[in-house]
């Protein structure tokens, strides 16, 4: 027969809610067929709860609201084998009740809609006996609840706002967050999933930021070259097919007032089909004239012509003959090299 | 494939149309388009450029480039054709989560290129740079990222309009970390009881030789080819930086950074081997802030000046 003290496991706890209470017993001792708790106020040493239990499993239940929170404790157990012989009581475990913190993501609501590809999320803690977060990470889910991301455990410090910025939430799509803290007391919570909703119509940019060391001023120098040109439409009646826009019955155009300039030379490259034929489909216009090009039917041939701005036709240049009535898709390639102008094109199969 | 012709027109003269006195089009600034399918336009600036019957992507030389998605936008930035209205530009250290706004530069039809200096980094700290660009109502869109590893030698004490570069006869003395405690003597007790505040910051001197390149080179009229007038107005100048009473910033090649103010009184040792020609300029200083962009711009430091483009 062999009863030794039981080890407590004991943490703190919320006193207005159920605790249950867990204890190890050493291998070699008896089974246990019940146990006896003793709870005492650290500071007075009153008995506050006393309570034996019959079971065989390790545990005690501390009912709600037999503890307050904001006191310290002291417990002792012990328990008996199937002869009710006693173990001695184990050591006094001190612990406190600490009310739940109350914890949440604050600066976004249920079903809001996020007009951004990222957020930076805040969040709240308070802890009515004063208990001070410790770490906290946030959890992004997707529409289904399943977690996509953990932000880090990021440490906390009274300096220091509880917030994580998640990046890249992709356009029209569900997301949830929580806030996950830990105490330190030891109390973790985690908030219920808030559900958010993301809707933007957000800029791309295929330019790049490039960065330089600045050793004679010790700073960085950031350049980008940032162009946004939205073509306006010139006449007529044009309509996008695909990744394709269809100018047969229309015309667009852009420039300097859309924040565009060719200033001398310059290489275009050019992917079109179904030209109407002897008609201009691309105008280059600039104050000392024009430069356009055409296929003309009296050479069948793409035509590169220079105007000047009194209408002269100063200069001309063609290739080869190409059968265009067919619709054939054309690769045009087309440069201004000082006073020249160079154009080859092919038929794309 | 099939490839039916190619041409050259620079080489070619055999049509009658051409005039000697054809003209380069230069200044270009209406584009038109019409009579045609079109499924890409690419405009860029070289001129070396390969032929190649491929679409292209954007190019760092290219001025113009529609796809035509649905769309008739043809510059780098894209929206859908909702104006793009600003670039964001956030960094933070390599190491960091929490990306901090440095500046937002308004976005401009008239201009594409947009760059300025940040000189609040230090050195040998890894950097990271996004630039985002963002439409009405402050909707971003995708980050660009840059990292760089910030490298320079010497010292700076700078704020955002002035900047002096200390790195001839540089001596920093001790720098030492203040911190508030007090301790108390408990009646009774073998050992004080030493409470700690949450003071703590630096205080040092430094001194430095202020000579000007054209002294350095031997180009002025003074002894050794000092440029003595210009000695004057750099070493005034200092003096009068570094005793404004405003807040700025030191830094070092090694990776100290600093928010300071200059305290005490500075003192200027002419040089006399030199005819005080040049001098050594000392102050002291003492840490006043930490160095995170919204801690400086909340102390007038920190602010960053697009570049005139």
């Amino acid at each position: 027969m062999t009863v030794l003290k039981p080890d407590l496991i004991m943490s703190n706890f919320d006193a207005i809610k159920d605790y249950i209470l867990t204890f190890t017993l050493d291998p070699s001792t008896d089974q246990c067929f019940g146990n006896h708790i003793i709870i005492y106020n650290n500071s007075t040493n009153a008995v506050v709860y006393d309570n034996i239990t019959t079971s065989f499993l390790l545990n005690h239940d501390i009912p709600a609201n037999t503890l307050v929170n904001g006191i310290i404790y002291k417990i002792t157990i012990a328990y008996f084998n199937l002869g009710g012989t006693y173990s001695g009581f184990s050591d006094g475990t001190i612990f406190k009740c600490l009310a739940t913190p109350i914890v949440l993501v604050s600066n976004i609501t249920s079903s809001e809609v996020i007009a951004s590809n990222n957020f930076k999320f805040i969040g709240e803690f308070t802890q009515a006996q004063g208990d001070s977060l410790s770490t906290y990470e946030y959890y992004l889910y997707d529409g289904n609840g399943i977690k996509l991301q953990s932000s880090p455990t990021l440490f906390y410090s009274p300096s220091n706002v509880i917030q994580y910025q998640f990046t890249n939430f992709i356009n029209n799509t569900k997301y949830g967050i929580a806030l996950h803290t830990m105490s330190v007391m030891g109390i973790e919570v985690d908030t219920d999933i808030v559900y958010f909703n993301t809707q933007y119509i957000a800029p791309t940019f295929a330019g790049t930021l490039l960065l330089e060391n600045l050793p004679d001023i010790g700073g960085i120098q950031l350049t980008s070259n940032a162009i946004q040109i939205i073509a306006k439409i010139g006449n007529g009646t044009i309509s996008f097919n695909g990744s394709s826009i269809d100018l047969t019955n229309g015309m667009i155009y852009f420039g300097n007032t859309e924040g565009m300039t060719i200033f001398s030379d310059f290489t275009i490259d050019l992917f079109n089909s179904d030209f109407t034929l002897d008609e201009p489909f691309l105008t280059l216009l600039s104050p000392q004239g024009k430069i356009e090009l055409c296929w003309k039917s009296w050479n069948k041939c793409i035509n590169a012509t220079k105007t000047t701005s009194n209408g002269i036709c100063v200069y001309n240049i063609f290739g080869q003959e190409v059968d265009l009535t067919t619709n054939n898709k054309l690769y045009i390639f087309f440069q201004q090299i000082g006073n020249y102008l160079n154009l080859e094109y092919e038929i794309l199969s | 494939m099939e490839v039916s012709i190619i041409f050259c027109g620079l080489d070619f003269f055999g049509y009658s149309n051409f005039n000697e006195n054809m003209i380069c089009v230069n200044n270009i600034n209406s584009v038109q388009m019409a009579s045609s399918i079109v499924d890409q336009i690419s405009i860029r600036k070289n001129i070396d450029v390969i032929y190649s019957a491929i679409q292209k992507t954007w190019q760092y030389d290219n001025i113009a480039l529609g796809d035509f998605n649905g769309s008739l936008e043809l510059g780098n930035l894209g929206n859908k054709g909702i104006p793009v209205t600003s670039l964001l530009y956030m960094r933070k250290k390599t190491t960091d989560l929490v990306w901090d706004a440095i500046i937002t530069i308004p976005y401009l039809n008239s201009q594409s290129l947009y760059s300025f200096k940040d000189l609040y980094v230090a050195s040998n700290v890894s950097m990271d740079y996004a630039l985002i660009p963002c439409s009405i109502g402050g909707i971003q869109g995708d980050w660009i990222i840059a990292t760089i590893l910030p490298s320079f030698t010497g010292t700076f004490i700078f704020d955002d309009y002035s900047n002096f570069h200390l790195d001839k006869d540089l001596k920093w003395d001790a720098i030492t970390t203040n911190i508030s405690k007090s301790t108390y003597l408990p009646l009774g007790s073998q050992f004080p009881i030493t409470i700690y505040g949450s003071t703590k910051y630096r205080t040092g001197k430094i001194t430095n030789t202020l000579i000007t390149d054209d002294s350095m080179d031997g180009l002025g009229t003074g002894i050794s080819g000092i440029d003595l007038a210009n000695e004057r107005l750099q070493t005034d100048a200092f003096i009068d930086f570094i005793t404004n009473f405003c807040p700025k910033m030191l830094k070092d090649g090694q990776g100290k950074m600093l928010c300071v103010n200059t305290d005490g009184n500075p003192t200027e040792t002419p040089n006399n081997e030199l005819h005080g020609g040049i001098s050594d300029v000392s102050f002291d200083f003492t840490e006043c802030g930490k160095t995170d962009i919204k801690t400086l711009q909340s102390m007038n430091l920190g602010n960053i000046i697009p570049d005139d483009n």
